[in-house]
């Protein structure tokens, strides 16, 4: 008898480190989880998912699982590798993680759902398959440039460079006024990442990615491959000190103090800056290019909405899709986050991003170049920049990227864009 | 009486249970889960994988990537072993004496350990931008003027600092406990016969000291072999790869670059050589060991 309770005892002892506390839903309510990886935009999605709970008369509740963008690759890919996939995402299409996704199947095409005729039709084409499937609803664009010290070219009568021989002049002329012209955050590879890819998409066309990959272009024989490592180490001596020693947060910091009168950043950045409030005017212009006439904006769609292929509720995924792509959802999310919207009549984007806008209108954009890599190619493009401002070694970077190419090219072949 | 005994331990065995299951769900399943799975080609993201035999060891082994982030957890392990047990060895020699304020003294020694190891990161990673430069300026080192985090050649010291800083106090501690235990009446027989204080060290001190030293040595190999917190939070795997650590190769294969499998075949590499590392140090520790 003792024995046989001793055995019981030891099970449910055992078994209790099983049990967890399962989280159910409100009586009757189908339970959506909304995966997001902005967290600049939480109150945003506060209010929406707040005001979808109360007002959707579906019987659905919404939980939102917020997480940091720079560890959301890793939480992913461990909720899709234990069959664990949110049922709604907020994503960025133009990576490769998410072609991954695509490639194995783990999105639903969108392409036939009513919610997709409120994006604006041109946007959608970027991330438009030959066969007519789109797995993301786009919300807003995202943009790189120049930031920089209205007050200060103001003061020294500086004007805003057309080519990249007036940049370089630019940035002579503000040595020579005992000023710093740029700050670079090279630290954490991000930021070299970026830069390289928007020099390269101004120097190096789309067909010149599939041509390596597909062994029909030798990339040391691309010109523009190599004029793009040249100027991105060129405007590395225009800086103040070892790059590779700055963070993100700190030339963040750094610009708004007045270290320096420019800083390259994407769009996404201005919240950070204004939130550190620069006793400053700012604005932004595209990186120009050699000639005037090939100057283009690089960026692509940022935030975007994809629905999951493991969802056990496709209606009700549906529904929060149709609410989240709304105009007057999106529009509040365009307000609060500063970029230009996809939608349909959505209207506005931060005063300091209008010159990249207006831009953009006039010359249309150019797309990032790393969206031309297959899965995996993001991160090992990051490893190479970085190394390439370490070592300036050239000839180095450029066998680095052919391999790399070749890497990915497989997954690129899957993808059928 | 073999019955009996058999019984008894039965209960024991019982009360194993759960830690045995908690041991064999946590850590033996996912090992043998992670080496199935370096037999495939996975990505991570697919319902479907197929399997490849060895050619993610053989991929591994002719990956320069591979060898360039060894031979980096090889010399960091190397010198937090021997800087982080030096110098606990020290501090824990000095505070074993009577000495006024002592208490207080190893009080704040172990501070640095209660901190997190991304919280210490981060702090040291301000240290590094803010302070250090002004100091280097001041004493004109040319080397410590700009973040040292951002030199390539530098980089794995500025890690290796803040490391030997946060993990020194659990040395120490560890090896004030092994030093007490020692009987003063041996130690003060050594001296009536004339031993002299390096000689009670080497000869007394230091055999006595190596059980503990097995234990120190074990947990600093596989601390700097498993160097990854500190790497994401102050150079994430940077300038350029120079301080990507083993850990951290394996888990940019695997969450970044949607090679999951390469990364297992990678993972069970690094076990094999944690293994040999620590057979090998606890059988030449155990030759020179004092049974009491």
């Amino acid at each position: 008898m003792k024995k046989g309770l001793v055995v019981v005892f030891m099970v449910c002892l055992a078994g209790s480190l099983f049990a967890g506390g399962q989280q159910t839903g409100e009586a009757g309510k189908v339970e959506l989880e909304l995966f997001l990886q902005k967290t600049q935009l939480r109150e945003v999605w506060d209010a929406q998912v707040e005001e979808f709970n109360a007002t959707n008369d579906a019987g659905i509740r919404v939980v939102q699982t917020m997480i940091n963008p720079t560890e959301a690759i890793q939480v992913l890919t461990t909720r899709f590798a234990s069959n664990d996939a949110p049922d709604v995402m907020q994503h960025y299409p133009t990576k490769s993680a998410f072609k991954l996704l695509i490639v194995e199947d783990r999105l639903v095409d969108l392409q036939n759902k009513p919610y997709a005729a409120y994006a604006i039709p041109s946007v959608v084409d970027d991330i438009r398959h030959k066969d007519g499937s789109y797995y993301a609803i786009p919300i807003t664009m995202n943009m790189f440039g120049i930031f920089y010290n209205v007050n200060k070219f103001e003061e020294y009568g500086l004007g805003i460079p057309e080519t990249y021989a007036e940049l370089i002049a630019l940035c002579k002329r503000i040595e020579s006024l005992g000023e710093v012209p740029f700050i670079f955050d090279d630290k954490f590879t991000d930021f070299p990442r970026q830069q390289m890819s928007v020099i390269m998409a101004l120097e190096a066309p789309k067909e010149t990615w599939r041509g390596i990959g597909a062994n029909e272009i030798d990339p040391a024989t691309v010109p523009g491959l190599r004029r793009a490592c040249q100027k991105f180490l060129e405007m590395r001596e225009y800086t103040e000190g070892n790059t590779l020693a700055v963070g993100y947060e700190q030339s963040v910091e750094d610009f708004v103090k007045g270290k320096g009168l420019m800083v390259m950043n994407g769009i996404w950045a201005l919240p950070t800056l204004n939130a550190a409030e620069p006793p400053f005017e700012m604005s932004m212009f595209p990186l120009p290019a050699d000639r005037a006439e090939d100057t283009r904006v690089v960026g692509g769609i940022d935030t975007a909405y994809c629905v999951c292929s493991d969802t056990k509720h496709p209606a009700e995924a549906d529904a929060l899709m149709d609410f989240l792509c709304s105009k007057e959802r999106a529009q509040h999310l365009v307000d609060v986050d500063g970029s230009p919207g996809t939608i349909k009549g959505v209207v506005g984007g931060a005063e300091e991003i209008q010159p990249l806008v207006k831009a953009t209108a006039e010359k249309g954009a150019a797309g990032w170049v790393h969206y031309n890599f297959g899965a995996g190619g993001d991160p090992e493009l990051e490893r190479l920049a970085q190394k390439l401002v370490v070592d300036k070694d050239v000839d180095g970077y450029i066998r680095g990227l052919a391999v790399m190419v070749d890497n990915t090219y497989e997954s690129l072949l899957q993808f059928k864009q | 009486m073999s019955a009996i005994v058999r019984s008894n331990k039965r209960p024991f065995f019982l009360f194993l249970l759960p830690g045995l299951l908690i041991y064999v769900f946590i850590y033996i399943y996912p090992m043998l889960n992670g080496v199935f799975y370096s037999f495939t080609n996975w990505n991570g993201f697919g319902r479907t994988f197929s399997m490849v035999g060895l050619t993610n060891y053989l991929k591994t082994f002719t990956n320069m990537r591979f060898y360039r982030s060894l031979w980096f957890t090889l010399k960091y392990t190397f010198f937090l072993t021997v800087l982080a047990n030096g110098l606990g060895l020290i501090l824990a020699l000095i505070l074993n004496r009577e000495l006024r304020g002592k208490i207080f003294f190893r009080a704040m020694y172990f501070f640095p350990a209660i901190l997190s190891m991304v919280t210490a990161g981060l702090i040291w990673n301000e240290i590094f931008y803010r302070i250090v430069p002004l100091f280097g300026e001041a004493i004109g080192s040319e080397a410590l003027s700009s973040n040292i985090l951002g030199n390539a050649k530098l980089a794995l010291y500025g890690i290796l600092w803040v490391h030997i800083w946060q993990y020194t106090p659990q040395a120490f501690v560890l090896i004030l406990a092994g030093l007490q235990a020692i009987p003063s009446m041996v130690t003060e027989a050594a001296r009536i016969d004339g031993a002299s204080p390096w000689q009670v060290f080497r000869y007394i001190t230091v055999p006595y000291l190596i059980p503990i030293f097995e234990i120190v040595i074990v947990l600093t190999i596989k601390y700097g072999f498993v160097i990854f917190d500190y790497i994401i939070a102050m150079t994430n795997g940077g300038p350029g790869g120079a301080t990507e650590s083993l850990s951290v190769l394996i888990y940019k294969l695997g969450f970044n670059e949607a090679r999951f499998s390469a990364g297992c075949a990678m993972s069970v590499i690094m076990f094999i050589i944690i293994v040999a590392l620590s057979f090998s140090q606890l059988s030449l520790l155990r030759e020179r060991e004092v049974i009491q």
